[in-house]
């Protein structure tokens, strides 16, 4: 099986930067990963707790899982695009920062989860932004970081 | 737990990505192992939650399982990431197909992991 040619990449992108992330392993040790995964996991949970804290009822919209989805997209767009121009400890900040801190601190399931929870709860309209703005606003975020990565690569050279 | 998801992630989600993209022979990768992890670590939460709920299962579960290694395992940046650069590339078939099929299995397994749960408990 295979797909038909269906997009043109602009010509001007560099190699690395097609396809997915996880796409290029990591030159360095994946203890680096791991410690990135801690640490997000554990400022995650820390936020998500803190905001369980705070909030007036359970069935409101997630606003504290939708933040971390969208700063943490933000944060990698920025440090894949400082790590694919080359700049010094990129493979670095790509493996712990991106892949462990970003990957681990944002989540899919408990997003998913709290789709099903709100949908259960009588809220299918608040589901239904949830999922939209989510994927919106995330994939802003994603181009914003990698625009200001970009600015700061061009000012550098 | 935040660190073995990780590690699970990038290394299965790897292998799976490339395994997947070889068979596919695509001209243009699909974040196949993103999908996979993601996928797979909402059907656990699924379960787990399911579980804890209905008090099969301790809530330090719903903690080290559910937040700490399916938070961990899944990840919403890497796709936020890939989405994004598919929209710059103007790859808007492979950008639709991405998006239903994250959101359709990521539901699909939250549902069928609290299904699961009511089953085993």
């Amino acid at each position: 099986m295979s797909i038909p040619r269906v997009c043109h990449p602009a010509e001007t992108i560099d190699f690395r930067e097609r396809g997915s992330v996880l796409k290029t392993r990591c030159r360095v040790p994946s203890v680096w990963i791991a410690l990135g995964g801690a640490l997000g996991a554990l400022l995650r949970h820390g936020i998500e707790r803190l905001s369980g804290a705070l909030a007036a009822s359970d069935a409101g919209f997630p606003w504290a899982t939708f933040g971390i989805n969208l700063s943490g997209a933000f944060v990698l767009g920025w440090v894949l695009s400082r790590a694919e121009s080359g700049a010094p400890g990129g493979e670095w900040l790509r493996c712990f920062a991106g892949i462990g801190f970003c990957g681990a601190f944002t989540t899919f399931s408990t997003m998913n989860a709290e789709m099903v929870e709100l949908a259960q709860a009588g809220s299918l309209p608040l589901a239904a932004v949830y999922f939209i703005a989510s994927f919106v606003f995330g994939i802003v975020a994603s181009a914003l970081g990698a625009g200001i990565g970009m600015a700061n690569r061009e000012a550098r050279s | 737990m935040g660190s073995l998801g990780a590690l699970l992630r990038y290394h299965l989600g790897g292998y799976v990505h490339s395994a997947a993209n070889r068979a596919m022979a695509s001209e243009r990768d699909i974040p196949f192992g993103t999908l996979f992890v993601n996928a797979s670590g909402s059907f656990l939460l699924g379960l787990i939650t399911g579980l804890v709920s209905q008090g099969a299962c301790p809530y330090i579960y719903s903690v080290a399982i559910g937040a700490g290694f399916c938070g961990s395992l899944t990840t919403f940046s890497t796709l936020a990431v890939d989405l994004q650069r598919l929209l710059r590339d103007r790859c808007f078939l492979l950008f639709v197909l991405t998006l239903l099929i994250s959101t359709g299995s990521g539901i699909g397994a939250v549902l069928s992991g609290l299904a699961l749960s009511w089953i085993v408990r």
